[in-house]
Formats: structure tokens, sequence, C-alpha cells
């Protein structure tokens, strides 16, 4: 529920998402502890809570849009050699992979424009699979990759520190 | 790979539903249409990997250079705020770069670094929606099997012309077929690989890419003709498995960029 509350308030363009998510379960911890709450449709009434803790956010961000702003812009660009460190990463991370899911998974993600619906079309009639189910294996195996590229770039941060 | 049982029953994603959900991530739909999304991904665990998979589709369209300016500037006030949403993009174009280079990509446990590509830049070549281009498609089925024993008891090399055009698709009938003789002695494929626009003598390199199935891609050099029209490139069918192979055209120019030009299907087929 936590990871979805994240999701919900990302997806609406919030930037503490994991705090808000926090208020969120609180409120709702809290207000479970009421007798009059109606428990039939859980989901809505957490929805419910979150959207107006979202709403009070907003209300919040907006006197501090120029702070916010302008930390945003002073943050340092990415550099050639962040992204040369990341290439590795990404190279070590995909040998996780079997060597079928590893080719699957460039092929999917290479090609380019308008060619892209088309290849991704034969590779779903390739496997006998929906393209929407392809679309949510590619989402699940791109989400390990992150998450593996992302431990290897603090690992390495954190050797780089020590 | 993918879960076949899925397929049956499982609601097949449209681009126009992709659009939708697009507009959902980059806050151009109404309160209400909004809403409807949001109570669907909060129940729905398919649901929700639906919208995150639009999500990635968006991060790697902008990473890709691919977003038109108005939305390029609403993704980057949406999607570039905080350090995290910034690594999840940098991740997208290092996935593109490492993707566009597929071949290099070593199967051993030892990575070994690549060097980025330039940044995206519109294509000179654009590759045109290939399955309008299936007409050209020209097949060149070989009578082999008329080829004299005497012929082929010799070991000299048999070449055998095949001139592809772009633009076939998996599954359709005319896909290019080239029959390949179970007794076959040294055969090369010569391989005419013609082109949508000519391409002018600026330079650049060539390469092809040919891969069947899910297989790791073989490179192959090859040559733009004197005319432009086509490139030229030879193949020894030795080796080659029965299938439908891709052969992907690219062209490296001189800063190193590659870029691909043309695709090409054919099959390979033994008796």
């Amino acid at each position: 529920m936590r990871a979805r509350l994240i999701k919900f308030f990302a997806w609406r363009g919030s930037h503490n998402v994991e705090d808000l998510a926090d208020e969120t379960l609180t409120r709702v911890a809290m207000k479970l502890t009421q007798a009059d709450i109606e428990a039939e449709r859980p989901a809505a009434f957490v929805i419910g809570v979150a959207r107006m803790v979202d709403l009070e956010y907003k209300r919040r961000e907006g006197r501090w849009v120029a702070f916010t702003d302008g930390m945003a812009s002073g943050d340092p660009p990415a550099t050639t050699g962040d992204q040369d460190q990341r290439l590795a990463a990404l190279q070590k991370c995909l040998q996780q992979f079997s060597a079928t899911d590893r080719r699957l998974l460039l092929r999917y993600h290479e090609p380019r424009g308008e060619r892209r619906a088309a290849v991704r079309q034969a590779i779903a009639d390739e496997l006998h699979a929906a393209l929407g189910a392809l679309r949510v294996r590619m989402h699940r195996m791109r989400l390990q990759l992150e998450a593996c590229v992302s431990r290897q770039l603090a690992a390495a941060a954190g050797s780089m520190g020590s | 790979v993918i879960d076949r049982d899925a397929h049956p029953g499982r609601p097949v994603v449209p681009p126009a539903e992709i659009e939708r959900l697009w507009r959902f991530l980059l806050n151009e739909l109404s309160e209400p249409e909004r809403i409807a999304i949001e109570d669907e991904f909060f129940v729905d665990d398919d649901r929700l990997a639906i919208v995150e998979s639009a999500e990635d589709e968006l991060i790697d369209a902008y990473a890709r250079g691919e977003l038109p300016e108005e939305r390029r500037q609403r993704f980057e006030k949406r999607f570039l705020a905080t350090a995290s949403q910034r690594a999840r993009v940098a991740f997208a174009s290092a996935l593109a770069t490492l993707a566009a280079d597929g071949a290099r990509v070593p199967e051993a446990d030892a990575p070994t670094p690549l060097r980025p590509r330039a940044p995206t830049a519109p294509s000179r070549r654009r590759l045109r929606p290939i399955i309008w281009q299936a007409a050209m498609a020209a097949a060149l089925v070989l009578g082999l099997g008329a080829l004299s024993p005497r012929l082929l008891g010799w070991r000299r090399v048999t070449e055998i012309d095949v001139a592809l055009s772009p633009g076939s698709l998996r599954g359709e009938p005319e896909i290019p077929t080239v029959h390949v003789p179970a007794k076959k002695a040294r055969l090369k494929l010569k391989l005419k690989l013609k082109l949508v626009e000519p391409l002018r003598d600026d330079g650049d390199t060539f390469d092809l890419l040919l891969r069947r199935e899910l297989e790791q891609p073989k490179p192959l050099l090859a040559s733009r003709a004197p005319d432009g029209e086509s490139l030229t490139a030879a193949l020894d069918p030795s080796g080659l498995a029965p299938g439908t192979y891709e052969l992907t055209a690219r062209a490296r120019h001189r800063g190193g960029a590659a870029e691909d030009i043309a695709v090409y299907l054919f099959r390979i087929d033994t008796p």
C-alpha cells in the first residue's frame, strides 16, 4: 500500500512522496481507531485520504515554489564520467539475467522512433504474448535492473568516499 | 520468457491507451479523468504495472529526444525535479545506449565499459514505417536444388545473389526465402540491400546486425554500392539454422555515432 501511495503522489507531481505516503498511512491508522469508519472499501478510503493530503501539500508547496525550483536548478548536471559509470554498472547488472532475458530486454529497448512499435509487436508475436503482457514483463525486468544499478552506483560512491 | 497463459483474455494495451496514460503522467487530463485512472491502479496490480510501463516508455522517449517541445518541457517540469527522478532518466539513457550497442554486450561476467554515444540528434535518414514499405520487398527464391552435384563436389565457393528490400514484417507471406540445400558445399550469399533513400558518399561506414529470434546478433561488414542505391555484403550461410532472420543496416558517422537506416527480413529454409 505504501508503494502504491508513493506512486500516487509521484504521478500527482509531488516531490517528497515518501513523507506524503507516510502521512497518509498515519492518518488512515488514526481514523481506523475511530468506530465510525466504514471499512467496506478500504482502498477507496485510503485514496480519499491521500487526495486530501495531496491537496494540503499543494497548498503549502505553493509558498515554497521559488525555493524548491532554485534547489533543483542548482544541482550539478550529470557528467560523462557519471554516465560511463552508469553504463558499466548496467552491463554488470545485466549479467544477473539469463542470456535469453538479457537479449529480450536489449532488443525491446533498442529501436527508436517509428520502428519501435513494429519491433515490439514482432517480439510479442514471436513469444505468442499480448503486447500489454510484454510491456509489463519488460517493466518488471527493468525495475530489477534499475534497482541493481542504483545499488552498484551507491556502492561505488561509498567506496570512493571512504 | 512470457507467461503464455496470460495471453488469452489479457487486455492488449493499444497505442491510444498509452497516449492516454502519457497524458495522465504529464498532467494533461481533466481531474475526473485523472481520478478514474488513479482509482483503477490503486486497486488493480495489472493496471498499476501498465501505468508504470507507460511511464518507462515516456522516460525512454524523453531520454532519446523523441518528445515534441511542449511535452519535453512538461516532462522536465514533472520528472526532473528530484535527484531520484533524474537518475531514472539517466538510467533510461544508459539502457538505450547499451541496447543500441546490443551486439557488443559481453556474455561473460566481466563487464566491458562502452563509450557512450553522441547525444540524440534528429535523424538524417529516418526509418519510414516499415509496414508501408512491405510492397517493395523483393524475394529471390533460389533454385539451389538445380545446382550440379559436380559443382557442389568441388571445393569452390558458389555465390548466390540475394536482393532484399526493407520493410517486410515477421509473419508476412512475402518475406524472401533463401533455400539452402542440405548437402551444401561452400556457399556465399551476396546480399544486395536496397535502400529507401540513396546514400551520399559522405565518409560513413556501414555494418549489419544479423539476428535470429532472440539470439545474440552477429555483426557483418557492409559497403555502399557505387550508385548509393543499396548496400552490399557477403554472408556465409553455413551454420545458419532455419528460421526468420532480421538484418539491421547501420551507418556509422565520422564522429562515431551510429544510426539504424533500414531493417530487412528473410528466411533461411533447409530441406
